[in-house]
C-alpha cells in the first residue's frame, strides 16, 4: 500500500509539473463545449439561395417577399441566370430557384405550377437541406395568398416529440459529447505514460526495485483515474449549470457509469502506451485511433439503426457508443434501467478485460 | 550551394529513414487510414433508416390498416410492433426498442368518410434529436401522401405546386460520395499532422535537437528537411487514397488530375506547418500530443463537413477562416464534383498558402531563436 501511494504521489508530482495534462483535462473540455454549442446544429440550417423569377405578374412580387424573409434562407435576387449558376460553381449559394413566366398563370387557372429548385450536390449534406427548403417556402407562400385557400387534406399529422420537446439539438448534443471528450481524456492521458518509461529508461530503475507489477499498474490507473474524474465532474457542471441543459437522471447512477466509461478508456490508453513501448507510436496509435472512431461511430452524429447490421454490432464493441446513449437517456429521460444495465455490464467488463490485457502485456523483464 | 543542398538532403534520407524504418510506424501511417476509410465509407450515413415502429391502431378499420401498410412499405421502416395501449407505447419508446410510434384515434375511419380531417399522431424520440427531427419528417411526408391520395378520390384538391429538383453535381444526392470525398481529405490531413508534430519535440525530449543545431545545418535547411519527408509522403498519400475512392469506390472523378495534386500539396504543406509550430513550441512529445488534439478535433468539427459553416453564428463563421481543413475540403470538392479551373481554387488556395507560410516561418524562427 505505501508502495503505492509512493508512486501515486510521483506521478501526481509529474502531472504538477508539466501542466500540459491539467490543461487537457480543464481546457479542451471548455473549447469543445463551445464548438459544439455554437458550430453544431444538427437540426435546421440558414441556407444561401438564388431566386430568378421569369414572371412578370404582380401577383409574385410578395413570393420574392417570402424568399427574402425567410428564417432560413438568405436570399439572393437574380436577373443574369448565368450569373446565379456560376455562383452556384464557385460555391456562393447552395441552391437556385427559378419562377417560370407561366407560373401565376397556370396557379390562376387551379392547374399545377412548376418552379425548379437546382442545388449545389457537391455538398450532398447541405442539398439535402437545400432541396426541401424552397418547396416550403412556396407552399407556405400558397397557403397564405391564394384566394381559393388551403383545403385542409383529410388526414393530418400530429408529431410530438418526447424527452425533449423543443428537438433542441444541443439537448443532445452536449451530453452525448461527454463520450469523445472523455475518451480522448481517458486515452491521452495514459498514452504516453508506461511508454515514456521506457524510452525514458526510468521503466528499468523501477524495475530494479521490489515494486511489483500490479503496484506499477496500480501507480498509473490511481492518479489519472482521480484526475479524469476530476475533469468528468467538471465537464458535467458545465453542461448543467454553465450551459444549462436540463437533467432529469440520478447524479448517483451517472457518476457510476461514467467511472466504468472512464476505466475502459484508461484501459484503452495503457493498453495502447505498455504495447508500444515508444511515445511516437503510442501517440499515433492513440490520435489514429482514439478521435475519429469516437467521434464517427457513437451515434454522436451520425445514427447507429441506420448504419448496417454488421457495424451496427461493431459499434456495440466501442465503449463511446454505449455511453452516447446512455447519457442522453440520463440527461433527457431519467433512469432506464434496461438501458443503465446494459451499458453499465458491458462498460463493467470491458474495463476488467483491459486490465488483464494491460497487466498481461506489461513485461518486467528487460527483453 | 551543392554543400547546402547536400546537407539537405542527408537531413531528409535521416527522416524518412526515421519515418520508415520501423514496421510498426509504417502500419500506423498507411494501414490505419485505409481501415478508417473503408469501415467509415460503409457504416456512416446521414440518412435515417432501420427506423422500428410502434403502432397503437385504435380503429382498426380498413383504412388504418392502409395506413399502416405504408409506413411498412416504406424502406425507411423496418419493424413494425403492434401495441395494445399507451403504456406499451411508451415503453417502446422509452427503452428505446422503438424510434417512433404512431397512434391512430378510434374514430379515424369515421372522419373520413364524412370528410372531415382525422388526425393522426406521431411520437418520436428526442433524445436522438437528429433523427428525430428527420424520421418526424418521413412520417409526414408518408401521411400527406396518404391524405392527397384520399382527397384526390373524392375529387378535391386545391392549386398545387410542383417543384422539379435537380441536384447538380450530384444527382441522386448520394451520400457516400460526400462523405469519402470528405474523409479522404481528413485522413490525409491526420497522417500529416501524426508525422510531423512530434518530430521536433522528439528530438528535443530526447535531446538530439541540441546536435541539430550545433551541426552545419543552418535554420533554413533544417526547416526544409523537417518539411519535404512528411509532406511528400503525406501528399502521395493523399492521391493514393483519392484514387481509392475513385476506383474501388466509383467516385465520379470530373476535375483534372493536376489540378488535384496542386490542392493536395497546398492543403497539406499548410497542415505540414501546423505540425511543425505545433512541434517546434512543445517541450515533450506529451505537449505535443495534446497540442495535436486540441488543434485536430475542433478543426475537423468546424470544417463544414459535420455541419453547414453558412448555419453558424457569425463569429464562429469567422473562426473557419482560421482552419486549413475549411479550404482543403472546399478545394477537393470542387475539384472533384464541380472541375472547377485555377482561377476558382485561389480563393481557397491563397489561405492555405499564407498559413503554410506563417506557420512554417514560426517553426523556423524558434530554430534560429536557439541558434543564437
Amino acid at each position: 500500500m505505501r508502495i503505492i501511494s509512493a508512486l501515486v504521489r510521483k506521478e501526481f508530482l509529474q502531472i504538477r509539473r508539466d501542466i500540459s495534462s491539467i490543461i487537457i483535462s480543464f481546457v479542451l473540455p471548455v473549447l469543445l463545449f463551445l464548438i459544439y454549442m455554437y458550430a453544431i446544429n444538427l437540426d435546421t440550417a440558414r441556407l444561401r439561395f438564388g431566386l430568378k423569377i421569369d414572371d412578370a405578374s404582380p401577383a409574385i412580387s410578395s413570393l420574392a417577399g417570402s424568399f427574402t424573409h425567410s428564417r432560413y434562407a438568405e436570399t439572393k435576387i437574380y436577373d443574369d441566370k448565368e450569373l446565379m449558376y456560376g455562383d452556384i460553381r464557385r460555391g456562393k449559394i447552395n441552391g437556385a430557384v427559378i419562377i417560370p413566366n407561366d407560373f401565376s398563370s397556370r396557379l390562376k387557372k387551379g392547374e399545377k405550377a412548376g418552379i425548379l429548385v437546382i442545388t449545389d450536390g457537391s455538398n450532398a449534406n447541405i442539398a439535402n437541406f437545400a432541396q426541401s427548403y424552397p418547396v416550403n417556402i412556396v407552399n407556405g407562400w400558397l397557403a397564405s395568398n391564394n384566394t381559393a385557400g388551403k383545403i385542409r387534406g383529410p388526414v393530418q399529422a400530429e408529431v410530438r416529440t418526447w424527452f425533449n420537446q423543443s428537438l433542441n439539438s444541443h439537448y443532445f448534443i452536449l451530453p452525448a459529447s461527454l463520450a469523445v471528450t472523455m475518451t480522448l481524456i481517458g486515452l491521452l492521458l495514459t498514452a504516453l505514460v508506461i511508454s515514456r518509461e521506457w524510452e525514458r529508461g526510468t521503466m528499468e530503475a523501477l524495475l530494479s526495485t521490489r515494486v511489483t507489477k500490479l503496484q506499477i499498474l496500480m501507480g498509473k490507473y490511481i492518479p489519472f483515474f482521480i484526475l479524469g474524474m476530476m475533469s468528468m465532474a467538471f465537464n458535467v457542471f458545465m453542461c448543467i449549470v454553465v450551459f444549462k441543459i436540463p437533467f432529469h437522471g440520478s447524479l448517483t447512477v451517472f457518476t457510476a457509469v461514467s467511472a466504468l466509461f472512464l476505466l475502459t478508456s484508461i484501459g484503452i490508453g495503457l493498453f495502447i502506451s505498455t504495447v508500444t513501448k515508444n511515445q511516437l507510436l503510442a501517440s499515433e496509435a492513440a490520435i489514429g485511433g482514439g478521435f475519429l472512431p469516437s467521434l464517427f461511430l457513437s451515434g454522436l452524429l451520425f445514427p447507429i439503426n441506420s448504419m448496417p447490421l454488421f457495424f451496427q454490432y461493431f459499434t456495440l464493441l466501442l465503449p463511446p457508443g454505449h455511453f452516447v446513449s446512455f447519457a442522453s437517456s440520463e440527461f433527457m429521460a431519467g433512469t432506464v434501467w434496461s438501458i443503465v444495465s446494459v451499458s453499465s455490464a458491458y462498460l463493467a467488463a470491458l474495463s476488467v478485460l483491459l486490465f488483464a490485457l494491460v497487466y498481461k502485456k506489461t513485461k518486467i523483464n528487460l527483453d | 550551394m551543392t554543400k547546402s543542398l547536400n546537407r539537405i538532403i542527408s537531413l531528409i534520407k535521416k527522416e524518412f529513414i526515421i519515418t520508415w524504418q520501423d514496421p510498426k510506424s509504417r502500419a500506423m501511417v498507411i494501414v490505419l487510414p485505409l481501415i478508417q476509410l473503408i469501415l467509415f465509407s460503409f457504416a456512416i450515413t446521414m440518412e435515417v433508416k432501420n427506423i422500428n415502429l410502434a403502432v397503437l391502431d385504435r380503429s382498426g378499420t380498413y383504412e388504418s390498416r392502409e395506413l399502416i401498410s405504408r409506413f411498412a412499405a416504406s424502406p425507411r421502416f423496418k419493424r413494425i410492433f403492434y401495441t395494445e395501449n399507451e403504456r406499451q407505447t411508451g415503453n417502446y419508446l422509452t427503452a428505446q426498442k422503438a424510434q417512433m410510434a404512431l397512434e391512430i384515434s378510434g374514430d379515424f375511419a369515421e372522419k373520413i368518410k364524412r370528410g372531415q380531417t382525422a388526425g393522426v399522431q406521431i411520437i418520436t424520440d428526442g433524445r436522438q434529436t437528429n433523427s428525430a427531427a428527420i424520421s418526424g419528417n418521413y412520417a409526414v411526408q408518408i401521411i400527406s401522401s396518404f391524405s392527397a391520395e384520399i382527397a384526390d378520390r373524392a375529387g378535391k384538391n386545391g392549386p398545387e405546386v410542383e417543384a422539379r429538383i435537380r441536384n447538380w453535381y450530384n444527382p441522386n444526392l448520394n451520400y457516400k460520395w460526400y462523405l469519402l470525398q470528405n474523409l479522404v481529405t481528413i485522413l490525409a490531413l491526420i497522417i500529416t499532422l501524426l508525422l510531423t508534430s512530434m518530430s521536433i519535440a522528439r528530438e528535443r525530449e530526447n535531446g538530439t535537437f541540441d546536435q541539430l543545431i550545433v551541426s552545419p545545418l543552418n535554420a533554413a535547411e533544417i526547416l526544409i528537411g523537417k518539411t519535404v519527408p512528411p509532406l511528400f509522403i503525406a501528399t502521395v498519400w493523399a492521391c493514393a487514397l483519392d484514387a481509392v475512392s475513385v476506383y474501388i469506390f466509383k467516385i465520379p472523378f470530373g476535375g483534372s488530375f493536376f489540378l488535384i495534386m496542386c490542392a493536395n500539396l497546398a492543403s497539406m504543406l499548410a497542415m505540414t506547418g501546423v505540425g511543425l509550430f505545433i512541434s517546434s513550441i512543445s517541450r515533450t512529445q506529451q505537449q505535443a500530443l495534446f497540442g495535436v488534439v486540441t488543434f485536430q478535433m475542433p478543426a475537423v468539427i468546424i470544417s463544414g463537413f459535420i455541419s453547414p459553416i453558412e448555419d453558424m453564428p457569425k463569429v464562429m463563421q469567422y473562426i473557419t477562416y482560421l482552419d486549413p481543413i475549411r479550404y482543403a475540403l472546399r478545394l477537393s470538392r470542387g475539384i472533384f464534383f464541380k472541375n472547377i479551373g485555377p482561377a476558382d481554387m485561389m480563393p481557397d488556395m491563397i489561405p492555405l498558402l499564407c498559413m503554410a507560410a506563417l506557420t512554417l516561418g514560426l517553426a523556423g524562427w524558434t530554430f534560429r531563436r536557439k541558434l543564437d
